[in-house]
């Protein structure tokens, strides 16, 4: 993909800024040097996801209003080689930015940053605008819900609108076990709904919460299913060819002996 | 056991089939009424040509991939003929 | 006419400083002026308007009275002379806070102040308080030229920036910032300190990242600057220092 990615949903709490923390830190694991810009101007998240909400100095409106130049108010993660953060205001208002200005922004960032990925607000008003402003392609993470996947839709229409075609497309949250039980979307409804191409599905995982308490995205967690799924989806970012994992494939030993129950009785 | 739940439809089916008719409305501004205006008229003209039941006719719009990877959508008619009428 | 009235809150009165030389007209406009600018802060309040510094006929007492009420929307109970001596001079310091509202308060009594600008002293950012009732929730932001006081908690994602001290009677934990413009000898002092960051004038600070935050301090806490960093004291000791 190319360098400029804004990570959008339409709905909020889909899990846009988890999935722009976990790209993010996976790029720089594979050697990327990359800057994430939340630009949610008044409700400003990216920075505790990452866990560097103390170290803020100077924010994303200070450097479009010259308080400040822009290598002082990029926060660099200490912890991962290559990964920066470009925070929000939070005592401001979204009308503080407007496209001319993120245009602008966006392209100093294009000089030192192999990948700038940018946390879009929910909705579809002035900070949507603004966040897909300067960018290049689009990731739309939807979950298997009607409201989400709705969401989505009229997103990738507003996207298309303003020449970002083909977005990628991200089913966060996804349940097997539900699924299975035909109680969930299945990633083929979704994807045949959207029509936009598929570029990851993560799976719910709790995991989630624990490494987003600690402030420690879950790419690192070698364990966790969701980071290695954002994993995969950053190599297909950075064009390698990695084969989807079959999500409703059984993990679990119990699930594996309830299959083999099953087959039995029928 | 199977016997009575495959008589419900899984909700994940209701869901998507709400799904895509909210999104039908949503994209083209195309009401699921007003499709089934479109079904009856449609039904009206063939009659002079041929035999069809509107029941069984289905009439929809679907969104599909362009060239380059935009979308549009298209209305669908899948109307099976039972006679064709003879002059 | 600019600065022909100048309001100041004090403890039970509500003071209005009038220009002698200015004109009823002008001290109406510009009354109407500033209550049109800090409009929402005394909302619903029912105060005693005390004036000082020109006559005021029951004419002007009731437009006075009038104007309080609709624009404010303040009750005024009475109104009545105020005893001071104080009067407005021209070059009485113009503070006021870069934030919502441009109301000034007077945290000593006038009198030592009158004397003290009379004598020829700069008149001290010091003497100047900004109160908040409450908690600052996250994306407040409250900037003022002098001292803050917060009668609450400051949460995550707030800001509180003062040319002077602050001192919040509950628990710091969003972003605070004393001696904005530089005064090292600015200080921050809550009950309670867990703060995403601290700055006082030029330096920042941050807790380490290993505090858990279960640390229950028995007395209120202190952040200063002593020598090239910011210390966090109990207030005894702070109040023992030097």
């Amino acid at each position: 993909m190319d360098k400029v990615i804004v990570i959008t949903s339409g709905k909020g709490g889909v899990g846009k800024t988890t999935t722009t923390a976990n790209l993010g830190t996976a790029l720089a694991l594979l050697g990327k040097k990359v800057v994430l810009v939340d630009t949610d101007i008044g409700l400003r998240n990216l920075d505790v996801v990452l866990g560097l909400e103390n170290r803020i100095v100077y924010d994303l409106v200070d450097v479009i209003e010259g308080t400040c130049r822009l290598k002082q108010a990029l926060v660099k993660d200490k912890r991962f080689e290559g990964v920066y953060l470009l925070p929000a205001a939070q005592t401001r208002d979204k009308t503080a930015v407007n496209q001319e200005q993120m245009i602008k922004l966006v392209d100093m960032l294009k000089e030192e940053f192999d990948y700038i990925l940018i946390d879009c607000p929910a909705g579809i008003e002035h900070g949507f605008r603004n966040a897909i402003a300067g960018a290049d392609e689009a990731i739309v993470v939807t979950t298997p819900q009607i409201a989400a996947v709705r969401d989505a839709d009229r997103i990738i229409g507003l996207l298309e609108a303003n020449d970002l075609n083909s977005p990628k497309l991200i089913v966060n949250r996804i349940e097997p076990d539900m699924v299975r039980k035909g109680d969930m979307m299945t990633i083929d409804d979704i994807v045949g709904i959207l029509a936009i191409d598929l570029i990851g599905v993560v799976p719910d995982d709790q995991s989630i919460v624990v490494s987003t308490n600690k402030g420690e995205p879950a790419v690192t967690d070698k364990r966790s299913m969701a980071g290695k799924a954002y994993n995969n989806i950053a190599r297909r970012i950075i064009g390698e060819n990695v084969p989807f994992i079959d999500i409703m494939a059984e993990t679990s030993f119990f699930g594996r002996l309830k299959k083999l129950i099953n087959r039995n009785n029928d | 056991m199977g016997l009575f739940n495959r008589k419900k439809s899984k909700s994940k089916d209701i869901v998507t089939e709400r799904l895509v008719s909210v999104l039908v409305e949503d994209r083209t501004g195309v009401s699921p009424n007003t499709l089934l205006m479109i079904k009856k008229e449609i039904s009206e003209v063939l009659k002079k040509y041929m035999d069809c039941d509107p029941d069984d006719m289905a009439v929809e719009v679907i969104t599909r991939k362009e060239n380059r990877g935009k979308r549009s959508a298209a209305l669908v008619a899948d109307i099976p003929i039972k006679r064709v009428k003879n002059k | 006419m600019e600065n022909c009235v100048i309001f100041k809150a004090e403890k039970k009165i509500f003071r209005l400083l009038l220009d002698e030389s200015a004109s009823m007209d002008d001290i109406f406009s510009e009354t109407e002026k500033k209550l049109h600018k800090s409009k929402d802060f005394f909302k619903g309040e029912t105060i005693t308007l005390g004036y000082s510094g020109k006559e005021l006929t029951d004419q002007d007492k009731a437009k006075m009275k009038e104007l309080f009420e609709s624009i404010g929307e303040i009750t005024v109970k009475e109104i009545i002379p105020y005893q001071g001596q104080e009067t407005i001079k021209r070059e009485f310091p113009s503070f006021s806070s870069s934030g919502e509202s441009s109301w000034s308060f007077g945290a000593e009594l006038g009198n030592n102040r009158q004397s003290r600008r009379s004598s020829g002293m700069k008149v001290n950012k010091n003497d100047f308080t900004k109160f908040v009732k409450g908690t600052v929730r996250s994306g407040v932001l409250i900037e003022y030229d002098g001292n803050v006081l917060v009668l609450g908690d400051v949460n995550p994602g707030a800001e509180i920036k003062a040319k002077g001290n602050i001192v919040v009677m509950g628990t710091i934990k969003g972003l605070v910032h004393a001696g904005t413009d530089g005064d090292r000898s600015a200080y921050i002092v809550a009950n309670r300190l867990k703060p995403t960051q601290l700055r006082i004038a030029d330096l920042i600070t941050r807790p380490p990242d290993d505090s858990d935050g279960s640390y229950r301090p028995s007395e209120p806490e202190v952040a200063n600057i002593e020598g090239n960093s910011i210390f966090i004291d109990p207030l005894s000791v702070f109040l023992n220092k030097k």
